[in-house]
């Protein structure tokens, strides 16, 4: 049976409050404090593969800019140099 | 002479660039314009689809322009535009303007509000064709199909022709 129940204010303050995850936020934003271009990233309690893994899946969904990898057994972060310069669709493009 | 381009933010290089081709043979000037600020080639069309800046939608004023164009693109992304409101609001400020309006393959169903009792014609999916029906187009099977102001492609083998006759009805206003 299911049953339709009203939220409470308090209730809904807790929803608002959005979950910043407990591994990749803080390591994010360590890096992102730190003002380096590339930085490893030490890891004592998991394979490096498994925490890129992890970190790649939060980039993507929280579109950032950052690159992580694996090399040699040790993994970095890095950040992605800007976007090209998109060109306008004018005349000067058409041949 | 000014001409609004809407398309698809994925559209058909096919399309587009003989579009914009003839239009700059012509001595036509274009603006392109779309549901998204960054617009890329349809990904099925080229490998690597090359990405340009357009005007949004939102930043297009109707009453600049002497004519519209509208051309089709991927499915999603050409979908989105049957249904904008704003695409909607331009198609009819063109109208209401009796401005030179056109559309080719699988793009005409975007002008289908001032097709009532028109003829037009379009690619033959079976979606396109229901959604001019229902808003009372006539559907022929011809290459270019001139109605009034509504210029018409089957397809984008016909795009060279029709812009001929878009830019015939612009300098004839």
């Amino acid at each position: 049976m299911v049953k339709i129940v009203p939220v409470s204010d308090e209730e809904k303050e807790m929803l608002k409050t959005r979950r910043l995850g407990r591994i990749s936020w803080s390591i994010i934003k360590q890096f992102e404090e730190s003002g380096y271009d590339i930085a490893r990233v030490e890891v004592t309690d998991r394979s490096p593969e498994s925490l890129a893994y992890t970190l790649r899946s939060y980039i993507r969904s929280h579109n950032l800019p950052y690159r992580i990898m694996v090399r040699h057994g040790a993994l970095y972060i890095q950040r992605k140099p800007p976007e090209e310069e998109v060109p306008k669709l004018d005349e000067s493009v058409v041949e | 002479m000014k001409v609004l381009v809407i398309c698809p933010w994925a559209f058909n290089p096919g399309e587009m660039w003989p579009t914009l081709r003839s239009l700059k043979a012509e001595g036509v000037h274009f603006e392109v314009a779309s549901t998204k600020s960054i617009i890329e080639e349809e990904r099925a069309r080229t490998e690597t689809p090359r990405k340009f800046r357009v005007k949004t939608l939102d930043e297009v004023d109707a009453n600049e322009f002497d004519g519209l164009i509208v051309i089709g693109g991927h499915r999603i992304p050409r979908e989105k535009l049957y249904y904008d409101t704003t695409v909607r609001a331009i198609v009819e400020a063109f109208e209401r303007q009796n401005k030179p309006i056109a559309a080719i393959c699988a793009a005409v169903p975007v002008i289908r509000y001032i097709l009532k009792g028109r003829r037009c014609t379009v690619f033959p999916y079976s979606k396109c064709i229901v959604m001019l029906q229902r808003e009372g187009a006539i559907i022929e099977d011809a290459s270019i199909v001139e109605d009034g102001n509504v210029i018409t492609a089957q397809s984008e083998s016909c795009i060279e022709a029709m812009i001929e006759r878009f830019v015939r009805k612009l300098r004839g206003r």
